[in-house]
């Protein structure tokens, strides 16, 4: 049982998971201790742990309010489970305080822009990803480079945050560089602006948001890495929550919440969402129409 | 829980390639802000009152100002200015500007707490008022003003732990880089809070033996 | 000057998340203090020993790093705190070292033979600890004590590092909006200035009232 939960948490691979799943789920229901899932809807309110200063996904407007594209998006998986987008609460954190806080149960579920990785699937469940993301950098005009390969230079500075991920790039694509390293990705930018860095390396929507309101700067063509995904993240061993949120994520991206996720979607990004089938092309533009149908699993919301 | 320190040996080898950025900072920001609040107190004793004044004036300011601030306000500030400081520039300065002003507090009540009556002694056994402060007054004072200045080192010590934030990789930087990777988050502040101990233990030990040193005299 | 008086709502609720903090910080600082004071001048070795060990860490050990023990490593060890009361209570028991060290400084400060005389005339401990001891020890730790609620004040800015929104956070959440920190660090820096100077001040007024009544 408790190797079954643990590879369905590894999300080891998505056709034996979903084998194992459909079983597991119902033994863990039947056995499993409470699931945080029954807390929040017992409590009624979804604590999630966030960022605010990572423009678009989760940042402080000019009002001090939460908002951005996470932000919108916890907010209608909210109102999803509990029927009012208004019954969540944000636990802020910064680059590394993301683990801890939902590891220790003190947020539910964390959206911050945060991309899978497998050695982060050690320590936190991730769901599948509801955006996909990249990694660009944003650099200075002023520094006149348009190629990885110029701004691989001693004389240039790249902004770093306090994870090895970004160490592991920067030491692939630009080794030369010197590296100066901060906790929030509003450091990064304010690095950048300032002369302290030449450049920054960051999820590709966050480099488009952050070239477009800023003359200044560029986002180099080049990325450095290919397709990845953003995803929820939350504490590993609890089956029936993971479950919940996996299919919450499922249904925004190419299930029945489809319409609602794309009008999310294009709020902040401008454009459709990427059709998720590819023989539903023509889907994306109509954002009322359902996705094709599709055998989705149940929501264990209520036993 | 089962405690296992072997961790200790994993832990600590990572941590202390950050040990040389601590050790550089603090030894630099101590030696500087002892070097710095002499000026300091040289305009705070003025006989010029728009001198002690501006002094004064300094001194409330940056005791009187979280170090913190005082790094964003250096490091940020400065690339906006045109110049951008590296981050343990940055932080050098603003601790050199508030542990300067400490020490310059710190002189003066040295000096303040040598009697008066021993210049005046000096004095009056033909010496002039400077040479009786430089001969009498400021050797007693120096004695008298080590063990403040050693609590002022520990303090100096602990806040290199701040310039994490504008970017200087010492150790406790690195101590957040490994929280991020690895789950032994409280072996690795553990293994921080040691590095600590051992350095601020060291540094005290050191100024105890020279202010054992120059009693003797 | 416009970024300022943009920024000035957003700053003002730092600035009271701070005073919370702060306040919070140094009644907490001050009650403990007592304590650990009371412990290692009356307490039996083995409570002696304990609290030096105490301050031994606390003078040792930076408080962010006890902040970030706090904030990273309690949660794994399953210890749950709001960040929020986490904070006050991290820089209240960092504090109350220092505090400790103010009050013992002051009740040791009070000459033996003072004691000697109460007891000649006839009174009993406790009332010689109230009306000799610490009437005079409150006053030598006047001075002191504001010092070291400066030191609060001023450490309480380091909870921007674990992610409350105090005056420092709100001021480098504006800067990477505005991009004027001179204003804005400016500005925060004021609000520090302006509770440690008025603090300070206080202690000044409270050290010509202890000489005066000399």
């Amino acid at each position: 049982m408790n190797a079954l939960l643990r590879m369905g948490r590894r999300a080891a691979s998505a056709m034996l998971f979903a084998a194992i799943g459909i079983t597991a789920s119902g033994i863990a229901t039947a056995q499993a201790p409470a699931s945080r899932l029954d807390e929040i809807v017992k409590r009624d309110k979804l604590i999630v742990a966030t960022f605010n200063s990572a423009p678009p996904f989760c940042y402080t407007d000019e009002k001090g309010e939460l908002v951005g594209f996470d932000i919108d998006v916890a907010r209608f998986i909210a109102k999803s489970l509990l029927g009012d987008e208004g019954k969540i609460e944000f636990v802020i954190v910064n680059s590394e305080g993301r683990w801890p806080a939902v590891n220790s149960g003190r947020a539910d579920i964390g959206l911050a822009t945060t991309t899978v990785y497998p050695d982060r699937a050690l320590r936190v469940a991730f769901t599948r990803p509801y955006i996909d993301s990249s990694v660009s950098i944003l650099v200075r005009k002023d520094a006149k480079v348009t190629t990885l390969k110029e701004l691989n230079n001693a004389k240039f500075t790249l902004a770093n945050l306090t994870n090895p991920q970004m160490v592991d790039r920067q030491k692939r694509f630009l080794p030369n560089m010197k590296v100066v390293t901060f906790d929030t990705i509003a450091s990064l930018f304010t690095a950048v602006k300032s002369g302290q860095a030449t450049a920054l390396q960051i999820d590709t929507p966050v480099v488009n948001w952050y070239a477009l309101n800023n003359q200044d700067l560029m986002a180099l063509p080049e990325t450095l890495a290919n397709i990845q995904g953003n995803a929820i993240f939350m504490k590993p061993g609890d089956f029936t929550l993971w479950l919940w949120m996996d299919t919450m994520v499922n249904e925004m991206t190419s299930g029945s919440r489809y319409s609602q996720y794309s009008d999310i979607y294009k709020k902040w990004f401008g454009t459709n969402p990427p059709p998720q089938r590819f023989y539903a092309a023509g889907a994306a533009a109509a954002t009322s129409a359902p996705a094709p149908a599709r055998a989705a699993p149940a929501a264990p919301k209520k036993k | 829980m089962a405690v296992d320190f072997t961790f200790l040996t994993r832990v600590a080898p990572a941590l202390a390639e950050g040990l040389t950025n601590t050790l550089t900072l603090a030894a630099a920001a101590i030696v500087l802000a002892a070097a710095w609040g002499v000026p300091v107190v040289m305009a705070l004793l003025s006989r010029y009152r728009t001198v002690s004044g501006l002094a004064q004036a300094y001194v409330e300011v940056v005791r009187n100002t979280p170090i913190l601030v005082l790094m964003f306000f250096i490091f940020f500030g400065s690339g906006f200015a045109g110049y951008p400081l590296s981050g343990f520039v940055a932080g050098l300065i603003a601790l050199v500007l508030q542990n300067g002003a400490y020490a310059a507090e710190i002189y003066r009540g040295g000096i303040r707490a040598v009697s008066q009556r021993m210049p005046e002694a000096g004095m009056a056994l033909g010496l002039t008022p400077r040479r009786s402060f430089g001969l009498i007054v400021l050797p007693i004072a120096l004695r008298n003003v080590i063990p403040p200045l050693s609590n002022q080192g520990v303090m100096v010590i602990k806040d290199t732990s701040i310039a994490a934030t504008i970017s200087v990789a010492e150790i406790t930087f690195k101590a957040r880089l490994l929280a991020d990777s690895t789950a032994a988050v409280f072996e690795i502040f553990f293994t921080l809070a040691l590095f600590y101990l051992a350095i601020t233990a060291i540094f005290s030990g050191a100024m105890r033996l020279l202010e054992w040193r120059v009693r003797i005299a | 000057m416009d970024v300022l008086f943009q920024a000035l709502p957003q700053l003002a609720k730092g600035t009271v998340t701070t005073l919370y903090l702060a306040a919070a910080s140094v009644v907490l600082s001050t009650v403990l203090g007592l304590v650990l004071a009371i412990l290692q001048l009356y307490g039996g070795i083995i409570l002696r020993a304990l609290v030096e060990i105490y301050l031994y860490i606390v003078r040792g050990v930076p408080l962010l790093v006890m902040l970030f023990t706090m904030y990273y490593a309690l949660p794994y060890a399953n210890i749950r705190i709001e960040p929020n009361s986490g904070g006050i209570v991290v820089i209240g028991a960092y504090f109350a070292a220092f505090m400790a060290e103010v009050f013992r400084g002051a009740v040791l400060s009070v000459p033996r033979g003072q004691w000697e005389a109460a007891r000649a005339v006839g009174l009993r401990t406790p009332r010689i600890l109230l009306d000799v001891v610490l009437a005079q020890a409150t006053r030598v730790a006047g001075p002191p004590y504001i010092n070291t609620c400066i030191m609060v004040v001023k450490g309480t800015s380091l909870v921007s590092i674990i992610g409350l929104m105090d005056v420092t956070y709100v001021g480098k959440q504006i800067v990477e909006r505005t991009l004027a920190p001179f204003e804005i660090f400016g500005a925060v820096a004021l609000v520090y200035f302006t509770l440690c100077f008025a603090l300070s001040r206080l202690g000044r007024y409270l050290e010509s009232r202890v000489n005066y009544a000399y």
